[in-house]
């Protein structure tokens, strides 16, 4: 077996020429199907992560109520106890969101309309999504601040401008009535049309006073340190609280139903990675039956001579394993310097689409994705077409007439 | 002559050209395929999202555009929706009333926009009632039904039968409120919407909000898309004093989609195109290399270099051309075929989809025009491979590769 292994060894050497147009063949494969698949997943990763920092976090601490019935009476408590359990893990966690929010009437004199007043600590949520940024006139909310923030959609319904004042109207923790007189200090333009016409934001403090919820949250959101860790922490946190009263949830869940629309895209692009898959097969195939056609003679000359030609399917095993095995770390190696060029220069968009996506807050770029897993995913895929491809020598080598393919 | 020499040397080695030409075949094919896919995908996403959510287009009075309130009607609806059913480019349409408003039951209160329709022209234009999951559409049977997306009636636990009050301001800015019944709950492919908006029968709503017909919005779905812009400037120039939007306007992210659509499509293309240049580099420098004793010997008679170069491109063109033949119609029949059957995605992992009002089934397309760009595309590519092998087939020496075993 040595020996055999020797002989394939050598034999790759012996004709230098044509094993790097085979290496170079899975090398392209490999680098062209990491690319591929790196590019579309740079979008989903994108997406995620915009909805992650937009909306909901990558963990939110709930009432255990909450997610079934999100009303405000269904808040939890943000104890000292739920402090001093989150202070445990201060190494993991970046920082922490807490939200409290609930539907009210805002009023103005001859305007009414239902919209979602959310307290929140304007330093943190500014880290989380940069809130301060969408400020358009007036103000930037302070913590304690009794004035409002009015998204730009609603206040041009509600024809309010910084200084005005409104009444807000709704309903309290555990059925008592809120109600209030606040002044607009600024107005935030959200971009996104749904947010925009709806939302009102308070200081934490003046929230959780307008609804009677003292020291009260909907939501308690924890931005990790390392977000590849989201679940292990959740889990550690999920350990450490009381199940009876807290639930910890991850964005997976959180965005659930995002997520399985973006299954839909999803199996669009493994239709097309199927097909690149066949495409690449074929320039591998291509390069295996001429390599073949040209090797005949040596062969024949081997079998004549008295090689089994079981021993003779082992050796090409050998070159196969080795060309593949080589092709594919080269394939790898290759990809890992475009990739990382792709991800600092990502492919610009321009026109009528790129003023969209600014206007959503996002880059008007296409993004790639770096995440090891594509490469390690892909070169195993191409390993596999590659050796599954080389079966042709093996039965080539069994049915080769020995007199026919010397001449 | 040399042609003759090129076509004949394809056919003294047919399963290596044959390789070659299933190579081609293969890259156009699948060049063709996928663009034929990405182009199915976008316009069963564009059809339903024009038909679930948009309609092609809409028309408003300008002041509920930027106030959304009720108080901001279409006065001359009667006249506008008559002429409206009278055109023959309109398909079908449908008149809304639009109120802001909360919507409350035992356990949860929360922002809502009530759409007053009438059950059979909005059956028409955006075929809502196919979307109802559970209960039944808005028939008029019972007293104020109401009709509430899947997830608000999870949110607020309301079943069907449930009551929910739904408070609003009237015309006259006093705030009302009044209590519906839940006959249906219906879920469409944009869950958020849903969430949003709420649908009840339209007297019932006039009832509560004036007292007579108040319309806000009409929606229009026309019979081809093409005719979109010229009904909607027909009826801006009729009605100067309302605002006539197409989908374009209404929701510039259709738009975007489809631009982005087609900037992935370039980039897939891309990389088939450099799958398939560098299996065919590989083969064609392989067949040189094979063929480097039959070249020494070519050369050692006397045919000199540029001919040797003509005739490998020559050669190369034969079976690009031969295979980009046999590619675009295996293409051509298989979009065909698939065009009518459709490629279901659930198979791939895309299921769950009915949940959404989406239909799991993709029917591929194209547009001949692609068609043509992917083939010449594709033979350009194969062309500008075989460039490389041929000029290393003349730097062969003749002495040395005719000794070649």
């Amino acid at each position: 077996m040595k020996m055999l292994f020797t002989l394939a060894w050598r034999n790759l050497w012996r004709n230098r020429k044509r094993t790097l147009i085979t290496i170079s063949s899975v090398l392209f494969a490999v680098l062209l199907a990491i690319v591929f698949i790196s590019f579309e997943n740079g979008s989903y990763e994108r997406m995620i992560d915009s909805m992650v920092k937009l909306s909901t976090g990558y963990i939110q601490v709930q009432d255990v109520l909450y997610e079934e019935e999100p009303s405000i009476d269904n808040s939890l408590l943000y104890s000292e106890e739920l402090k001093e359990t989150l202070a445990g893990f201060s190494d993991q966690i970046s920082y922490i969101v807490p939200r409290i929010q609930n539907f009210a009437l805002a009023a103005t004199e001859s305007q009414t309309r239902g919209s979602l007043v959310v307290g929140i600590d304007p330093m943190s949520e500014t880290k989380m999504n940069d809130l301060d940024r969408k400020l358009i006139s007036g103000e930037f909310l302070q913590a304690g601040d009794d004035g409002v923030l009015l998204a730009k959609g609603l206040a041009e319904i509600l024809k309010m401008h910084p200084g005005d004042t409104m009444i807000l109207l709704g309903q309290g923790f555990q059925g008592t009535t809120a109600a209030g007189r606040f002044a607009v200090k600024g107005i935030v333009d959200l971009k996104i049309p749904e947010m925009n016409n709806n939302t009102i934001y308070m200081s934490l403090s003046g929230a959780q006073w307008f609804y009677g919820a003292d020291n009260r949250l909907t939501s308690l959101i924890i931005m990790p340190v390392n977000p590849d860790k989201t679940h292990q922490l959740a889990a550690a946190i999920a350990k450490k609280t009381d199940p009876e009263w807290y639930k910890v949830i991850t964005w997976e869940n959180l965005l659930a139903d995002l997520l399985k629309l973006m299954k839909f895209d999803q199996a669009g692009t493994k239709i097309m990675v199927m097909i690149l898959y066949i495409v690449i097969a074929f320039g591998l195939f291509g390069t295996i039956i001429t390599m073949m056609i040209e090797r005949q003679r040596e062969f024949a000359m081997l079998i004549s001579i008295g090689l089994k030609r079981s021993q003779l399917a082992v050796i090409s095993f050998f070159e196969t394993l080795m060309i593949s095995l080589i092709g594919v770390i080269a394939g790898m190696i290759a990809s890992i310097p475009l990739v990382i060029w792709f991800r600092l220069h990502p492919i610009q968009l321009t026109g009528e689409m790129a003023q969209a996506m600014i206007d959503y807050g996002f880059e008007p770029v296409m993004p790639f994705s770096a995440d090891p897993q594509v490469f390690v995913s892909q070169a195993q895929i191409v390993l596999v077409i590659s050796l599954i491809t080389f079966i042709y020598p093996a039965y080539k080598i069994f049915r080769l007439n020995i007199t026919e393919a010397k001449q | 002559m040399l042609i003759k020499l090129a076509w004949r040397n394809i056919w003294r080695n047919p399963r290596r050209s044959l390789v070659m030409i299933f190579a081609v075949m293969i890259g156009l094919w699948a060049g063709v395929f996928v663009a034929s896919i990405t182009t199915g995908l976008m316009e069963q996403r564009f059809r339903t999202s024009i038909q679930q959510q948009f309609s092609h287009i809409q028309i408003h009075n300008p002041d509920y555009l930027k106030e959304n309130n009720v108080v901001h009607r279409i006065d001359e609806w009667e006249s506008l929706g008559k002429e409206i059913s009278e055109n023959e480019n309109v398909k079908a349409f449908t008149m809304r009333t639009l109120v802001s408003g909360m919507i409350a039951s035992s356990n949860l209160t929360t922002g809502i926009k009530i759409n007053g329709i009438d059950p059979e022209m909005e059956a028409q234009t955006t075929g809502l009632n196919e979307n109802v999951i559970e209960g039944s559409y808005l028939a008029g049977e019972e007293k104020s039904p109401i009709l509430i997306g899947r997830k608000l009636a999870d949110k607020m636990k309301v079943r069907i039968g449930s009551r929910v009050v739904v408070t609003f301001q009237d015309t006259s800015g006093e705030l009302t409120s009044s209590l519906f019944r839940v006959c249906g709950i219906y879920q469409t492919s944009n869950t958020l919407n849903d969430e949003l908006n709420a649908y009840v029968l339209q007297q019932d709503l006039n009832e509560i909000v004036a007292g007579d017909m108040i319309i806000n919005q009409l929606a229009l779905i026309c019979h081809d898309l093409d005719s979109v812009n010229k009904v909607a400037l027909h009826f801006q120039s009729r009605y100067s004093h309302l605002t006539v939007r197409t989908w374009k306007e209404i929701s510039p992210e259709l738009s975007y989609m489809q631009e982005m659509t087609g900037v992935m499509m370039t980039v897939i293309l891309l990389v088939i195109l450099l799958a398939l240049a560098f299996g065919l580099l590989n083969t064609i420098l392989m067949s040189v290399y094979e063929r480097i004793r039959e070249l020494g010997m070519l050369m050692a008679i006397g045919m000199n270099k540029r001919r040797i170069f003509g005739m490998i491109l020559m050669e190369t063109l034969f079976i690009t051309l031969t295979g980009g033949l046999g590619g675009m119609l295996f293409g051509i029949v298989t979009i065909r075929l698939f065009h009518f059957t459709g490629i279901d995605f659930a198979t791939v992992g895309g299921d769950s989809l009915n949940d959404f009002g989406f239909d799991s089934v993709v029917y591929p397309s194209l547009d001949p025009s692609f068609f043509f760009t992917v083939t010449l595309l594709t033979i350009f590519t194969a062309l500008i491979t075989s460039i490389y092998p041929a000029i290393r087939a003349l730097r062969l020496n003749p002495s040395e590769a005719i000794r070649k075993d």
